[in-house]
C-alpha cells in the first residue's frame, strides 16, 4: 500500500510539470499585449511600460519566463498580479470561498442523490422512481446557467427566501442556492448511479442468501444492498469533487461569488499570466489528489481491491 | 402419491406441498413454472427433488421459503410447513421462519457470499438475527421432541451443553502443559498440548466433550478444571465452531477472511454453516455442489451429510444429477416441465423409473459402468468429399499423430507486494502427449490442474514458456503471422458456456458464417448454402439461422457452437468443457453428435472435462492432470479398471453413483 501512494505521489511530477508548462504557454500565446492594454486609451508612457515589462519578466523568452516563475514557487513566491497584490493573497482569498461551495455541492448531492436513488431502486418502476427518472433527465438536459437564474430569480427575488446573489457576504445561507445549482447535475447523476446499483444489487445472490437468514428486509437493503451498492457512486463524488473546486465559472459568475471560478475568469481576461497558471496548477493538484484519493476510498470499500 | 419411505410414518409431515403452482409474469403473459406439485417431507428424512434446469424445482424449493424471484407468485395450492400454511403467512411470520426453522444452502458459493463483508461477520449476522443463544449448543427440534416422548419430562438447559470459548481454550491448554510438564518433561507436554488443542474446537465441543478429551490427555482433576474454566462461548466463538463444524479447517483465522480470499469449497462450506447456524428443522439445499470439482463435491456432501443426521435435520436436496440423488437421499422426487411425475423410494426409481422422462433420465446418466457411444454411422461411412478432410489425407505424411505437445510448460509471473518483486507460478509443468488423428484425447483434472492453459498453448491463445506444440509434424513455434492464420482454420475450439461464447448481437446465421468470412471462403450464396448444411449436420432445422441466441435453449446453443466451429472443415476440435454446463439428457444427446461427426468427417478431439463419467462415453485415451503435471496417460480403459494413480482412483469414485448397484449392472 505504501509503494502504492508513494508511486502514485511520484507520477505526480511529470504531470505537474507538463500541466504547468502547457497552461504558462498557453497564456504566453494569448493574443495582445497586457502591459499595453494596462494603459488604457492613452497608453503608457514608455519608460513605465519598460520597466513593468522588466519587472514581470515580459521581456524575457518564453521558457527563462517559466523557469524563473518555477524558481519562485520553490520558495512559495507564486509572482504578483498586475494590480501588485501577491498572487499567493489572490488565491488565499478565492480558495475558501470555493471550498465552501463545492462541499454545500458534494453534501447537497450526496445526501439526496444517493436517498432519492435508493427508494428508486427499492421501487424501480413505480410511480416515485418514474418521477425522479425524469426530473433527473430534465436536471441533466437543462443548462445550469438556466437553472441557475430561474433559481435565483424564483427563490430569491420573488419568494425571498434565500439571498440572491453572495457578493462579500460569504457563509452557509447565502452559498446553500449556489451550491444547490452548482451540485443539481451532479445530483442526477447520483441519483441514477445509486438507483441502478441498488435495483442490480437486489436480484444478486448474496442478498437472497442474505433474506433466507432471516433478516429483517430492513437490516438485508442497509448492510447487503447499500454498501455494495455505494461502491461506483463514492467513486463518482470523489471524482467529482476535484471538479467542483475548480469548475464553477458559471455558477459563480451567476452568483457573483468571489471564488475560484470568477477569479480565474478576470485573470484569463487580463492575461495575468502568474495568476492563470498558479491558479490552475493548485487546481491540478487538487485534481490528481482527488483522482489518488478515490482510488484510495475504493479499496476502503472493496476489500477485493489491493493495491500493490 | 401417498408413500412414506422412513421410520418417521407415525409422526405429522413436517413440510407438506399439496397441488402448488407457481407463476411468472413475463411481457409475453404467464408462464407457469411450478404446475400442480405434491411433496412430503418428515422430520429428519431427506428427499432430493432430480430435474432438468427449467423444471421448476428451484423455483419449489424456493416457494417454500418465499423467496420467489422476480414476478414469480405463488398461484395455487397449499405449502404447509410446520402446521402453518405458509402462502398465507405474514412477512413477518416468514422472516421469523427464515433461518430459523428452514435454512437454504445455494447453488452457487461463488456468487452467494457478499464479497464486501467478512466470512465471519456473516455468520454472525445468521445467529443474531434469529436469536441464537450462542453460549451452548441447541438440541434440535426432533431431538427435544424425542427426548420429550420418552421421558415426559422437559428437559431443562444442562451445564454440559455449554460451549468452549477461545479464553477458556487458552487456560485450559496452559493448565494442561503445567500439568504435563511437571509429570512427564517439556517435550511430551508439546505434544499432548498440540494433539489436545486440535481437539478443542472453540465454540463447538461442549463441556462433556471438553472434559473427555482432557481426562484422555492427562490433566489431573480434569472435572473441576473444566466446570471453572468453560462457562459458554460467545458470538465471536459460536462463529468459529459453526465454521468448523462444517469442516473448514483453522476457523477462528479464517472467520476474518473477505469471502474472495476462499476458494469455492471453502465458500460453500461457509453457506453450509450460515445455513445450519440456527439450527432449522429443515435444509434446502440448492444444487450445493454442482459448481464444485468431484472430489470437493464428494467431502462437502459427506460432511453435509453427516451433520444433518447427527442434528436430525429433514433435507430438501435439489440437483439435477440422478445419480448424486440417489446416492444421497432415501426418497427421490422426479420434475419435469413444473410437475411431479415420479416419487418414491431412491432405489426402486431406479431400478424400475415408471414415467417415460425418468426412463431417458436413467438410461442416458452418465456412470463408470457405461461405455464409449458407438456411433451408428460407423460402419458405412459415406461423407460427402466436400466436407471430409479424412484421415490419411496429412500433407506431411506423419498421418498418426495430429497432434502432439512435448514438454510443454507454463510459467506464469505474479506480481508481489513491493515493486520488482515476484513469485513464479507453473501452471503446465513438463506436459507431454499425442492425439491420434480420428481419435478422441481426454484431459482430465480438477480446476486448477492446468488443462485449460494447454488448450489455450495449443489454440495458440498464449505462448507456452517452454516446450512446442506440433500439428501435423509442424512446430507451431515457428508458424509467422500468415501460417498461423491458416492454423486456426485447422484447429477450432469450442467452450464451456453456451450462452457466453454466442454473441448475443449476432443471428445464428453471422454467427456460423463468420469464420467463412473471415477466413475469404466462397461468396455469399456458397457461404449460406455451408451454414444450412452445417446446421443440418448439427440436427437443427435450417430456419434456426434466423434467430438469436437468446431464443435458444442450452443445448441448442451448444449445437450452434459446433456448427461454428466445423464451419472451417477443422481437422482437431479442442472441446474445453464443452459439456459441462448441461443437462445430463442434453449432455448425451451433444456427446452422440460429437462422436458421430468424428466418424463421419474423421475428427480428432482434445476433450478437456473434469467430469470422469463423460471421459468414459467419449474418450479413446486418457490423460490424467493433477497441479500441472500428467500423472496418468494410458488408454480409457486402463484408466477407468487399472487406476495407477491414488489421485485417479480419487476421481473415480467421487463420480456421484458410482457406489450404486443399479448403474453398475446397467451396462450397455
Amino acid at each position: 500500500m505504501a509503494w502504492y501512494i508513494g508511486r502514485r505521489l511520484l507520477q505526480m511530477i511529470p504531470v505537474f510539470l507538463g500541466a504547468t508548462l502547457l497552461i504558462y504557454f498557453m497564456v504566453f500565446a494569448l493574443a495582445g499585449d497586457p502591459i499595453a492594454a494596462l494603459g488604457g486609451e492613452r497608453g503608457l508612457n514608455p519608460a513605465v511600460a519598460a520597466q513593468l515589462r522588466e519587472h514581470y519578466h515580459l521581456n524575457q523568452p518564453f521558457l527563462v519566463q517559466y523557469l524563473l516563475w518555477l524558481k519562485g514557487l520553490l520558495t512559495f513566491d507564486f509572482g504578483t498580479s498586475f494590480s501588485g497584490r501577491p498572487v499567493r493573497d489572490v488565491m488565499a482569498g478565492a480558495f475558501p470561498v470555493t471550498i465552501q461551495l463545492a462541499f454545500v455541492a458534494l453534501f447537497f448531492e450526496a445526501v439526496f442523490g444517493i436517498a432519492v436513488g435508493l427508494v428508486s431502486g427499492l421501487r424501480k418502476g413505480k410511480l416515485f422512481d418514474s418521477t425522479f427518472l425524469i426530473v433527473s433527465l430534465v436536471v441533466i438536459a437543462v443548462p445550469v446557467f438556466v437553472i441557475g437564474f430561474t433559481m435565483q430569480f424564483l427563490v430569491g427575488v420573488k419568494l425571498g427566501w434565500l439571498p440572491p446573489t453572495v457578493g462579500g457576504n460569504v457563509n452557509i445561507r447565502t452559498l446553500l442556492m449556489p451550491g444547490i445549482v452548482l451540485g443539481s447535475v451532479s445530483f442526477a447523476y447520483v441519483l441514477r448511479l445509486t438507483r441502478t446499483s441498488v435495483a442490480e444489487n437486489m436480484t444478486a445472490d448474496f442478498v437472497r442468501t442474505a433474506t433466507a437468514k432471516g433478516l429483517t428486509r430492513r437490516r438485508v437493503v442497509t448492510v447487503h444492498v447499500l454498501r455494495n451498492s455505494l461502491i461506483p457512486v463514492v467513486t463518482f463524488l470523489g471524482a467529482d469533487l476535484g471538479g467542483l473546486m475548480g469548475g464553477a465559472i458559471v455558477t459563480e459568475g451567476i452568483f457573483n461569488i468571489p471564488g475560484v471560478g470568477n477569479t480565474l475568469y478576470h485573470a484569463i481576461q487580463q492575461s495575468e499570466a502568474p495568476t492563470v497558471v498558479s491558479m490552475v496548477t493548485v487546481l491540478v493538484m487538487v485534481y490528481i489528489f482527488a483522482n489518488l484519493l478515490v482510488d484510495l476510498l475504493y479499496a476502503a470499500l472493496d476489500p477485493r481491491i489491493r493495491y500493490a | 402419491m401417498t408413500e412414506t419411505t422412513t421410520t418417521n410414518t407415525a409422526t405429522e409431515p413436517l413440510l407438506a406441498i399439496r397441488d402448488l403452482e407457481v407463476s411468472f409474469t413475463a411481457a409475453g403473459g404467464v408462464v407457469q413454472a411450478v404446475r400442480g406439485a405434491d411433496l412430503t417431507i418428515y422430520p429428519g428424512q431427506t428427499v432430493a427433488i432430480v430435474g432438468e434446469s427449467g423444471s421448476g424445482k428451484s423455483t419449489l424449493a424456493h416457494a417454500i421459503i418465499s423467496l420467489l424471484p422476480g414476478t414469480g407468485r405463488v398461484t395455487g395450492g397449499s405449502i404447509v410447513f410446520n402446521g402453518v400454511e405458509v402462502t398465507r403467512a405474514s412477512a413477518s411470520e416468514i422472516v421469523a421462519m427464515r433461518g430459523k426453522q428452514i435454512g437454504l444452502v445455494p447453488q452457487d458459493p461463488m456468487s452467494n457470499l457478499n464479497p464486501v463483508w467478512k466470512i465471519g461477520f456473516q455468520v454472525k449476522e445468521a445467529l443474531r438475527a434469529n436469536g441464537i443463544d450462542a453460549s451452548r449448543a441447541t438440541r434440535s427440534t426432533l431431538t427435544s421432541a424425542m427426548l420429550h416422548d420418552e421421558l415426559g419430562v422437559d428437559v431443562a438447559p444442562d451445564d454440559d451443553d455449554l460451549y468452549l470459548g477461545r479464553k477458556a481454550k487458552a487456560a485450559l491448554l496452559a493448565a494442561l502443559r503445567t500439568a504435563i510438564t511437571a509429570a512427564q518433561g517439556a517435550e511430551a507436554a508439546d505434544a499432548v498440548v498440540d494433539r489436545a488443542s486440535s481437539a478443542l474446537r472453540v465454540g463447538a465441543t461442549t463441556r462433556s466433550e471438553v472434559l473427555t478429551i482432557l481426562t484422555a490427555a492427562g490433566l489431573p482433576n480434569a472435572g473441576a478444571t473444566v466446570a471453572s474454566h468453560v462457562k459458554g462461548a460467545d458470538l465471536t466463538d459460536r462463529v468459529a465452531g459453526l465454521l468448523s463444524e462444517a469442516g473448514l479447517p483453522d476457523a477462528e483465522r479464517r472467520a476474518k477472511q473477505y469471502p474472495h480470499e476462499f476458494s469455492g469449497g471453502m465458500r460453500q462450506r461457509a453457506l453450509i454453516a450460515i445455513g445450519l447456524a440456527a439450527r432449522p428443522q429443515l435444509l434446502i439445499a440448492d444444487e450445493p455442489t454442482s459448481a464444485l470439482d468431484v472430489t470437493v463435491q464428494r467431502q462437502i456432501l459427506d460432511h453435509l451429510n453427516g451433520l444433518t443426521q447427527e442434528l436430525g435435520t429433514a433435507v430438501l436436496f435439489i440437483t439435477h444429477d440422478l445419480g448424486l440423488a440417489a446416492e444421497r437421499a432415501e426418497h427421490l422426487v422426479v420434475m419435469y416441465r413444473g410437475k411431479v411425475v415420479e416419487s418414491g423410494p431412491a432405489l426402486e426409481i431406479l431400478k424400475a423409473p415408471k414415467h417415460p422422462y425418468t426412463q431417458r433420465l436413467v438410461a442416458s446418466a452418465p456412470s463408470l459402468a457405461s461405455r464409449r457411444i458407438q456411433s451408428a454411422k460407423a460402419a458405412g461411412v459415406v461423407a460427402t468429399d466436400l466436407l471430409a478432410p479424412t484421415a490419411g489425407e496429412g500433407p506431411s505424411g506423419t498421418a498418426d499423430h495430429v497432434l502432439s505437445v512435448a514438454n510443454l510448460t507454463k510459467v506464469f509471473r505474479l506480481r508481489g507486494a513491493r515493486p520488482g518483486s515476484h513469485t513464479d507460478f507453473t501452471a503446465v509443468d513438463d506436459v507431454s502427449f499425442e492425439v491420434q488423428r480420428g481419435t478422441t484425447l481426454a484431459l482430465v483434472g480438477e480446476s486448477g490442474s492446468g488443462k485449460s492453459t494447454v488448450a489455450n498453448i495449443i489454440l495458440n491463445l498464449i505462448d507456452p514458456t517452454e516446450g512446442k506444440v506440433y500439428f501435423d509434424g509442424t512446430d507451431m513455434s515457428t508458424l509467422g503471422p500468415k501460417d498461423l492464420f491458416a492454423f486456426r482454420r485447422r484447429v477450432q475450439p469450442i467452450f464451456q458456456n453456451p450462452y457466453g461464447s454466442l454473441d448475443p448481437m449476432y443471428s445464428i446465421f453471422r454467427t456460423i458464417e463468420e469464420p467463412l468470412r473471415t477466413h475469404r471462403i466462397g461468396n455469399k450464396a456458397s457461404r449460406e448454402k455451408r451454414v444450412r448444411e452445417l446446421l443440418d449436420m448439427v440436427a437443427l432445422p435450417q430456419t434456426t439461422m434466423r434467430r438469436y441466441p437468446n431464443e435458444l435453449s442450452g443445448g441448442q446453443r451448444q449445437r450452434i457452437a459446433v456448427a461454428r466451429a466445423l464451419a472451417l472443415s477443422p481437422e482437431v476440435l479442442v472441446c474445453d468443457e464443452a459439456v459441462s454446463a448441461l443437462d445430463v439428457l442434453v449432455q448425451a444427446q451433444i456427446l452422440t453428435l460429437l462422436n458421430d461427426l468424428q466418424a463421419e468427417l474423421g475428427l480428432s478431439y482434445l476433450f478437456i472435462t473434469h467430469d470422469l463419467a463423460v471421459v468414459r462415453q467419449i474418450a479413446d485415451r486418457v490423460c490424467v492432470m493433477q497441479t500441472g503435471k500428467v500423472v496418468e496417460y494410458a488408454t480409457t480403459d486402463e484408466v477407468f479398471d487399472h487406476p495407477q494413480r491414488d489421485y485417479t482412483r480419487e476421481l473415480l469414485e467421487a463420480i456421484p453413483g458410482s457406489k450404486l448397484d443399479v448403474f453398475g449392472n446397467a451396462s450397455a
